[in-house]
């Protein structure tokens, strides 16, 4: 079994930081493989966003060094699951509390996949997206903002979502709201599928087709082209004048 | 205690409880609205950083894997080889 992993990520241009933060780990150990992929967008309108989604991604990757490796041991999804769970909602409280003390309003969104061998969980707080691409796209996550809710509620029509003033409005995100959900899910990996991890960012200014036209499996088969691909979409998103921070994570399992 | 008193008691304790149950009805309520509230309209992210600080201006990713407030009791696992390590964050302070 391999995993293929890369990542990339640019300042946009307009802002003068970039807040979204990004891991990629992946490790071969006794028991198999175990990849951790994950990005946090710091919020752009908060002060520090950078911070926020800098302690997120710090704190998960020490957790993917320093103790998955003995985790590993006596695996068990539903653990980890409830361990991803906890970790996002001791962050929020470290993050508000920071805030509280330094005068700083800090957030940020926090979404991932956890692979081991050809399991996964993927845990998401926020509105940055997991896709799946094999022949066709898949989001996997839902975003938790305003105008999501409201559509599933049947108040709003995507149509009007994509043209209302509260359609950044997060109904969740990690150093904001008092108490947070972070929504897991567990499953089978598929083989030679690539999962996108992204900013909202990245998926503003193009559409689910034109991420599946230049990431689908068969244009991407080794580390450098999933690199090189996520860098092309990135600067077509540039040229479209987005203004937001924009990231972008792979990653594909082939056994 | 003959029985009409202990039937004003007992009407005064029931008073007493139908009372309450309006009154933490009542509050809870508000405490929801309040929370939700909150949630929706604190969490509002804009295109352009309120307040950016001069300190936020410089913009060299940083690279990491060493952290800085790693508490490592146990020794490293030599069966677990990193494959790939990358760490992207874009500020050098810690919470």
């Amino acid at each position: 079994m391999e995993y293929i992993a890369a990542a990339d990520t640019d300042i946009g241009i307009s802002k003068k930081i970039n807040q979204d933060s990004i891991c990629v780990k992946s490790a071969r150990t006794s028991q198999g493989r175990a990849a951790l992929i994950m990005i946090c967008d710091g919020m752009g309108g908060l002060s520090k966003g950078e911070l926020a989604s800098a302690s997120v991604i710090r704190s998960f990757a020490q957790w993917f060094d320093n103790e998955l490796p003995y985790e590993l041991d006596c695996w068990n999804w539903e653990d980890a699951g409830k361990n991803a769970a906890n970790r996002l909602q001791k962050l929020n409280q470290q993050l508000i509390d920071y805030g509280s003390r330094t005068g700083f309003q800090m957030g940020t969104t926090a979404t991932g996949i956890l692979a081991v061998n050809s399991q996964m969980m993927t845990f998401h707080v926020g509105d940055s997206r997991i896709y799946k691409l094999s022949y066709r796209i898949k989001q996997l996550t839902e975003d938790h903002t305003f105008v999501n809710r409201e559509i599933k509620a049947g108040r709003m029509t995507p149509q009007q979502a994509m043209l209302d003033p509260r359609r950044n409005a997060l109904t969740q995100c990690i150093g904001v709201t008092g108490s947070v959900s972070p929504d897991i899910r567990f499953g089978s990996i598929e083989n030679g599928a690539n999962y996108l991890i992204c900013s909202d960012g990245f998926r503003h200014v193009i559409n689910e087709q034109e991420i599946l036209h230049v990431l689908s499996p068969e244009r991407i088969t080794t580390k450098s082209s999933m690199q090189a691909k996520i860098r092309e979409l990135i600067e077509t998103v540039k040229a479209r004048n987005e203004r937001d921070n924009i990231s972008a994570a792979m990653f594909r399992a082939e056994f | 205690m003959t029985r009409e008193e202990l039937m004003v008691i007992a009407a005064a304790a029931a008073v007493f409880i139908v009372i309450n149950i309006i009154m933490w009805t009542i509050i809870a309520k508000i405490e929801k609205r309040k929370k939700t509230k909150e949630q929706t309209s604190s969490a509002v992210k804009t295109a352009e950083p309120k307040a950016p600080t001069a300190a936020l201006t410089e913009q060299k990713p940083v690279k990491t894997t060493a952290e800085r407030s790693v508490q490592i009791s146990r020794e490293p696992r030599s069966d677990f080889v990193l494959i790939d390590d990358i760490v992207i964050i874009h500020t050098d302070e810690f919470i």
